[in-house]
């Protein structure tokens, strides 16, 4: 028996299965992308692509997903921490939202703040803006715990302040990251449909552990 | 004792020696690998279905449905019939009677090689 078996790692790694299918990465993107496109085109396209992004999903998980690598439904304590991450996940998209108006509020020259604040927010509101996207894509890691997203909100962060430095158009700081999440959660769709074939009684397995070897003696 | 699934003699079992009896009180049914694997999967879950517990085990489809058949007739494991996304989904769950089983032969198993040197 080579290392040591540890309950919380198996559940663990059942949950994180979940996100093994890039959708997540690409909602994330998307979203981030959709933005960006708003700010070229000048027209409001994620309020209707998003909602459609969401409902292909949910078809994704449904039939692509689920019967690839099972269904499970976890333990209380796991379902509890969902639903709380869910509901803070609501609460980040407000805070995002309401972040985008500070910024405004403050141009706007009311609310009596200080001029010093006023300029300063002037000056750098896309890079503000690029810390709030930054600081939301890393609190889905902290929430989810998953990784690979603080990487993601290190491509936000890095785009807005690349874009910052070298006077890109401010539309290129999401599409960018934006592009680069989707794409990144393309390669994930791709190369979990390669790696999970929908399993039937002929299909041989082959995962490491190699079941069919084991002695079924009782 | 002689536990579930156990071919023992219970001549070969009283013989143990009392430092020895540990071991042959092991369940035999949760020793076997494949059937520990099921088992530990389903200990940190409320409920899996067949394909989940494929991918996590990597046992073959007729091994896996095997193990479960065994596991299910000693009570360990419950098939229930629930409603995933509107559909109806086979949903299997440790019974409190595997969980007890599971929990005793982890006891016994970390009994058995304490103190052991190495």
């Amino acid at each position: 028996m080579s290392g040591k078996v540890d309950l919380r790692k198996i559940e663990r790694k059942a949950y994180l299965a979940y996100f093994e299918d890039g959708l997540w990465d690409m909602v994330i993107g998307l979203f981030i992308l959709c933005f960006g496109i708003d700010m070229a085109t000048g027209s409001p396209s994620s309020s209707f692509v998003l909602p459609c992004v969401m409902a292909i999903g949910w078809a994704v998980k449904r039939w692509i997903t689920y019967p690839r690598i099972g269904y499970v439904r976890f333990a209380p304590a796991r379902q509890l921490r969902i639903r709380k991450s869910m509901g803070v996940l609501v609460l980040l998209l407000f805070l995002t939202a309401l972040s985008g108006l500070v910024p405004l509020f403050a141009l706007s020259g009311r609310g009596g703040l200080p001029t010093g604040l006023v300029s300063w927010v002037k000056e750098h509101t896309l890079l503000l803006f690029g810390g709030v996207w930054a600081i939301m894509v890393a609190a889905l890691a902290l929430l989810f715990g998953v990784k690979r997203f603080y990487a993601y909100a290190a491509i936000v962060m890095g785009s807005f302040v690349g874009g910052y430095l070298f006077e890109v158009e401010p539309y290129w700081y999401f599409l960018v990251p934006g592009g680069v999440i989707v794409l990144l959660g393309l390669v994930m769709l791709i190369r979990f449909l390669t790696m999970y074939p929908i399993p039937s009684p002929e299909m041989p397995s082959d995962a490491p552990a190699g079941g069919a070897a084991f002695d079924d003696r009782p | 004792m002689l536990r579930q699934g156990g071919q023992r003699s219970m001549t070969g079992h009283e013989a143990a020696s009392e430092e020895l009896r540990p071991i042959a009180d092991i369940d035999r049914l949760v020793h076997e690998p494949a059937r520990l694997m099921i088992l530990a999967s389903l200990y940190v879950v409320e409920s899996a279905d067949f394909v989940f517990l494929l991918r996590q085990t990597g046992l073959t489809w007729g091994n896996l449905s095997s193990h479960m058949t065994k596991l299910e007739a000693a009570g360990y494991i419950e098939v229930e019939k629930e409603f995933v996304e509107r559909k109806p989904h086979t949903m299997l769950k440790l019974t409190s009677k595997g969980r007890v089983a599971f929990r005793e032969y982890r006891r016994s198993m970390e009994q058995v090689f304490e103190g052991l040197p190495d």
